[in-house]
């Protein structure tokens, strides 16, 4: 407890003293307007059919105070979800590439009462997003993919043919006891186990149902006749071990090994003057991450790639960012490397800032054109490392160098962040530019 | 264990010689199955996913309550779908709807209790 408080204070002690932002995320955003708004919605709204759309857009952007950009506001909207298609698991799994695309394509809105332009007024401002992804497929995940799926056939088909047959007994009458029960559902067991089970295991598998059969089920066969269907179905579920599979399939199909993209856009519009004639787009982001998931003896590793792209209008900043150093076009070019083994993970990430900005000078003598023209680098680098003492709590610390930020003229860039977290998950990027 | 939905005394008339085709279709998206369909004798009619199986004539069906068995299992994410939906039909003909929220049950079993009296 000692220890505990200490290292809460010292987390607290050191985040005062190096009070971060603009802290790069590596990953394109889930929603890019969102990001480029740098908002943090306590909801993100994500309507499910055209209908909820419009309901959404329609109460959040008329209202009585006359001001029609909602505050807080984040939207998610996935267009190709909102029709039933009967696609089933298998050929979601196997989309091709245009297929992929339409799947996780998302349209994100954002908007705020709330952005602060240079001299700490606020103002309404609004931007749109756009993202999707892709898995690049290769031959071995489709044979994992073709491996689950086999085995949920197999072991899913065997429990439906012993429950139904358990169900038809109970329900056309065909036994008159426990005994006659069993004795009635016997065949159908060692029929199913013999006929999708290796000969050496199957017959411990028959066993191991029947001897459950006889302990779980009660003498009672008249009146509890209606419960044997739902005891049947666990003994054989539990036997079979089909939550395992399902439980591994699924931890496989959040981290398939292999490559993939997400490539993000987002646009941001502002009324620095709060009315329509001031409408301007200061800023325009493009997000492309590459990353690779490793298979089989390195799973614990993820590699990923990051650029990213940032134009700014210099007519906005130098109106209402008088004071502040923005340059035309930015260009990220980073690399990410993390690894998890058990109650430790472990992050490094390298980021390297091209920034320029070209002004158009006046005409020389000969009435040449001529442009002059300022450039910066920056680098960022950062490393994580996190323990999970236990379920329910996580040690962190970031140790680094962030790119300054030029918006709001801070040069302070050293990242010196010990955290301790309590409940669910870790830190992120978005805690740490929050600080 | 899955949750489990048990639809009871659902009727299809059929003719004596008539013949009967079960149908699983899925509605909503990203769902896997397997449907098993418990008739007389020792060779019970399987369905991977969706499809349509012939199940029977009309007089082979007639003596018993024919159980239907599916397992259903939709790992999408809540964001792409929230919803499991299935038609469950016989001869073209929808004989029961399934449909539940992912919140619920993301991998429901579901059973039919069938008769099928004379035409």
């Amino acid at each position: 407890m000692k220890l505990s408080l200490t290292l809460i204070i010292l987390s607290f002690g050191i985040q005062t003293a190096f009070c971060q932002d603009d802290i790069l995320d590596m990953s394109t955003p889930s929603s890019p307007a969102s990001k480029i708004l740098d908002l943090s919605p306590s909801t993100v709204l994500t309507p499910k059919s055209y209908k909820a759309l419009e309901t959404t857009l329609f109460s959040n952007f008329t209202g009585n105070s006359g001001n029609i950009v909602p505050n807080d506001f984040s939207l998610d909207f996935m267009p190709y979800w909102v029709k039933d298609r009967g696609l089933s698991l298998e050929n979601y799994l196997r989309a091709g590439f245009n297929d992929q695309f339409f799947q996780n394509l998302s349209i994100s809105v954002a908007s705020t009462q709330d952005y602060l332009l240079g001299n700490n007024e606020p103002s309404d401002a609004i931007a749109f997003g756009i993202r999707s992804s892709w898995f690049m497929g290769n031959e071995d995940d489709v044979k994992d993919i073709n491996s689950y799926m086999n085995s949920f056939d197999q072991t899913s088909f065997a429990i439906l043919n012993i429950t139904t047959e358990a169900l038809s007994i109970i329900t056309n009458n065909k036994a008159n006891s426990k005994s006659e029960f069993i004795a009635e559902l016997t065949p159908r067991i060692e029929a199913e186990i013999e006929k999708r089970y290796h000969p050496k295991e199957a017959q411990n598998i028959i066993d191991k149902i029947i001897k459950a059969a006889w302990d779980k089920l009660s003498k009672d066969y008249s009146s509890d006749k209606n419960n044997y269907d739902t005891i049947i179905d666990e003994i054989v579920q539990e036997t079979l071990g089909i939550q395992e599979t399902y439980t591994k399939f699924e931890d496989y199909i959040e981290e398939r090994p292999g490559w993939y993209l997400d490539i993000g856009f987002a646009t941001l519009i502002n009324f620095p003057e709060s009315n329509f004639e001031s409408l301007t787009s200061p800023k325009q982001s493009l997000w492309i991450t590459p990353s690779y998931q490793f298979k089989k003896d390195l799973k614990f590793l993820k590699a990923l790639g990051v650029f990213r792209y940032e134009s700014y209008n210099l007519d906005f900043y130098k109106e209402y960012f008088p004071d502040s150093t923005v340059y035309q076009d930015n260009r990220d070019f980073g690399l990410s490397v993390s690894g998890s083994f058990e109650n430790l993970s472990i992050e490094f990430e390298a980021v390297r800032r091209f920034s320029k900005t070209e002004t158009l000078d006046e005409p020389d003598n000969q009435g040449n054109q001529e442009y002059s023209g300022t450039k910066r680098e920056d680098y960022q680098f950062l490393g994580t490392l996190n323990y999970k003492i236990n379920e329910n709590i996580l040690l962190s610390y970031s140790l680094g160098d962030r790119f300054p930020n030029l918006l709001y003229g801070n040069e302070n860039t050293l990242i010196s962040l010990l955290t301790l977290n309590f409940g669910f998950g870790g830190p992120t990027k978005n805690s740490i530019n929050s600080l | 264990m899955g949750k489990t939905y048990k639809y009871k005394n659902l009727e299809f008339p059929v003719g004596d010689s008539e013949k009967v085709n079960f149908t699983v279709e899925f509605i909503s998206n990203g769902n896997d199955a397997q449907t098993v369909v418990n008739v007389p004798g020792d060779l019970d009619p399987e369905i991977e996913d969706e499809g349509t199986e012939f199940i029977g004539l009309g007089k082979h069906l007639r003596d018993s309550i024919t159980v239907v068995g599916s397992n259903l299992y939709n790992p999408l994410p809540l964001k792409k779908e929230d919803t499991i939906e299935v038609d469950y039909k016989i001869n073209g003909k929808v004989i029961q709807k399934h449909k539940n929220d992912k919140n619920v049950e993301k991998r429901p079993t579901v059973y039919l209790l069938i008769n099928f009296p004379e035409k």
